[in-house]
């Protein structure tokens, strides 16, 4: 079982593996020279401080979002809706740093954030409710979410917030006060990283020190034994939607105060999904969700870094991130090498996934 | 008013199409998440094999061949690697609008758009007086009203419509009766191949005759939204799907008749609180039969 459990944590290594080695292969099958692609790609993420800090600057939302998502997958709830209740947060953010202009950045910073979350979970417990209560289905929900908060986001930067100064730049918004900037514009900064650290701590406490914890585990695992002991699986539901789109809120936020300092329509269009696939190769542990945020935002760095040295077009990199997500939750090969028969009556979907294989092996 | 529904028309074809072939994976117990993919994929196979063969059979051939081997690879990676559908669905589209995004650049060396030279045929282009705005509907149009009458007769009047329906409602129930669900799951998915492909195709070469990057636009979501919202019935998915495109073309309407008054964005977030909507007030009218809610079929992640 040990064994079998250490295989398990080296599957989405593998994963990405193969999936680097395929995109690798497609882009050298199409006339780009692999080496030079290698190289630009360490350059770009890792080669220098200024690469490691776009790693980082692109490793936190990432980080943040998933250690939510991560959170209502383990819970057994498919929320897909961060990118919108990232979006939300950020609006809600940027309104009080454009209204409060004036006042003490110690005072006003906080309560933005917290404006931020608070909006985050909002969006996010819409879905919930809908979910918990009514039955209606979350990944319906929180997709439909996630285009309510793009429309929204365009109507703020085109509307209401419009920097009515900015000549040609269509779409974006008044800039914050520097002082209440949390980062410079390369998004990295003393602050950031404690947050980061903090969260990350937090995660871990609340998943192996706390009741509620191991609550969200047996409800996913199984919402029905969960019920009889005495778990009421729809409150911790709402919890676990509510802390997910708390932290998407907050990753909106720092956005916002952070490397970017005003909104602009459709920012950062692919962090949602991103973060969703962080989550699951990170398979929700915290630590090992650090550790693909970085790899994922490194990623990201050079995808943005490639195009300018090698113009390797940016949407070969997004294929990529896509590829992991087809293959991440594959899981033949522990099957095979456990040689369990895949012969029989065995259901396409009822069956082991890394989330409950990783609740097993976490209760020893 | 009749370009008004002839616009709605077309904006509602791409989707309807796709959420014909949502409508059959889900039947058979397949969420399809990667409808949008399949889409992009066909739209680019589509364009991209018109503008060098100058042919719109081949074209759709081209697309067709190219989503039915998707839908084998996905059916496999679901079946025999037992992947998350779910997971699988969005990385399948996540994939294709990369690989499309990239072939785009790789191929024609552009990084906007590229235009075909061809577009689909329009079979009643020659109508004049008040029907002329018909003419200028794709034969897919037509072709998805067909679809949609076989996809009824299929499911509700065949045998194997049944069956079908029986590998979503109760697999095990379905394998104990002897249907091999696997291999129904496998054919509705590459009935759903084949419908993106047309479906994507519609989307390239019907009115704008190019292909350019991210061109479905989230389409495909609204393709599986329709699915949900139409109750996963032949008919529902069909006017769930008007009724986006209904959506779709009242947002450039409106965009022009109330300019500066009423932002259009919020008349285009309408078909997403419709859904929210509709979909919360079927899950109650279910739970109130003391039916099982829509989707928590095989949540396992």
């Amino acid at each position: 079982m040990k064994h079998l459990s250490r295989l398990e944590a080296a599957r989405p290594v593998a994963v990405v593996a193969v999936s680097l080695l395929l995109a690798l292969g497609i882009f050298g099958l199409s006339g780009y020279s692999v080496g030079e692609i290698l190289n630009g790609a360490i350059e770009g993420s890792v080669g220098s401080a200024a690469a490691w800090t776009q790693t980082l600057r692109w490793a936190i939302p990432l980080l943040i979002i998933a250690l939510g998502v991560g959170l209502t997958f383990q819970a057994g709830y498919f929320n897909v809706g961060a990118q919108g209740q990232m979006y939300v947060g950020a609006i809600g953010s940027l309104a009080v740093g454009l209204e409060w202009h004036d006042g003490p950045a110690l005072v006003v910073v906080p309560s933005a954030l917290a404006a931020g979350i608070a909006l985050g979970m909002l969006w996010s417990l819409i879905p919930g409710i809908l979910r918990t209560r009514l039955g209606a289905d979350e990944v319906v929900t929180s997709l439909m979410m996630n285009f309510i908060a793009v429309l929204l986001l365009e109507w703020i930067c085109t509307g209401p917030l419009k920097n009515r100064d900015g000549s040609g730049q269509a779409a974006t918004t008044d800039m914050l006060s520097p002082t209440f900037r949390l980062s410079g514009g390369s998004g990295v900064s003393l602050t950031l990283l404690v947050i980061c650290a903090l969260l990350v701590v937090a995660a871990i406490m609340l998943h192996s020190r706390t009741r509620l914890g191991l609550e969200i585990r047996l409800v996913g695992r199984n919402p029905v034994m969960a019920q009889w002991m005495g778990i009421r699986a729809s409150r911790v539901g709402l919890v676990v939607f509510g802390l997910s789109g708390a932290a998407a809120g907050l990753a909106g936020a720092v956005e916002v105060f952070g490397p970017a300092g005003s909104l602009r329509a459709g920012f950062s269009p692919q962090v949602g999904f991103m973060a969703v696939i962080v989550a699951l190769v990170g398979a929700f542990g915290p630590v090992r969700m650090l550790l693909a945020a970085l790899f994922f935002g490194g990623l990201r760095a050079a995808t943005l870094y490639l195009p300018i040295v090698n113009d390797l077009p940016q949407a070969g990199l997004d294929m990529l991130n896509g590829m992991v997500a087809v293959w991440i939750t594959v899981s033949a090969l522990p099957a095979i090498l456990a040689r369990r028969s895949s012969r029989g009556p065995t259901p396409a979907r009822t069956d082991k996934t890394p989330s409950e294989s990783e609740t097993v092996s976490a209760h020893g | 008013m009749g370009d008004f529904i002839v616009t709605c028309l077309q904006a509602a074809t791409p989707i309807w199409l796709a959420a014909l072939a949502g409508m059959y994976a889900q039947r058979s117990g397949v969420i399809h998440l990667g409808l949008e993919g399949l889409m992009v994929s066909g739209a680019f196979v589509a364009t991209a094999t018109a503008i060098e063969t100058g042919s719109i059979a081949l074209a759709l051939a081209a697309a067709i061949v190219v989503n039915l081997t998707l839908s084998l690879l996905f059916w496999l990676l679901i079946t025999y690697f037992k992947a998350n559908v779910m997971i699988v669905g969005l990385g399948l589209s996540l994939t294709a609008a990369g690989a499309t995004g990239y072939a785009l650049v790789v191929v024609f060396g552009s990084e906007a758009a590229v235009q075909s030279p061809i577009g689909l045929p329009q079979p009643l282009s020659g109508l004049t007086g008040p029907l002329a705005p018909l003419g200028d509907l794709s034969v897919l149009t037509f072709a998805a009203i067909a679809l949609t009458w076989i996809a009824w007769w299929s499911i509700r009047r065949t045998r194997a419509g049944l069956k079908l329906s029986a590998c979503g409602s109760d697999p095990f129930a379905a394998r104990s009766a002897g249907v091999p669900v696997d291999r129904y799951r496998l054919a509705a998915l590459q009935i759903g191949g084949f419908l993106c492909a047309l479906a994507g195709t519609e989307l390239s070469l019907a009115g704008v005759q190019s292909f350019s990057d991210n061109i479905t636009q989230g389409r495909g979501y609204l393709a599986f939204a329709a699915v949900l919202l139409g109750n996963v019935a032949p008919i529902g998915v069909s006017v769930a799907a008007l009724f986006f495109g209904f959506a779709a073309a009242f947002g450039i309407q409106s965009q022009l008749d109330f300019n500066g008054t009423l932002p259009p964005q919020f008349v285009l977030m309408l078909p997403y609180i419709v859904t929210i909507i509709a979909i919360s007030i079927t899950a109650v009218i279910k739970k109130r039969r003391g039916e099982q809610p829509t989707l928590i079929l095989e949540r396992t992640l």
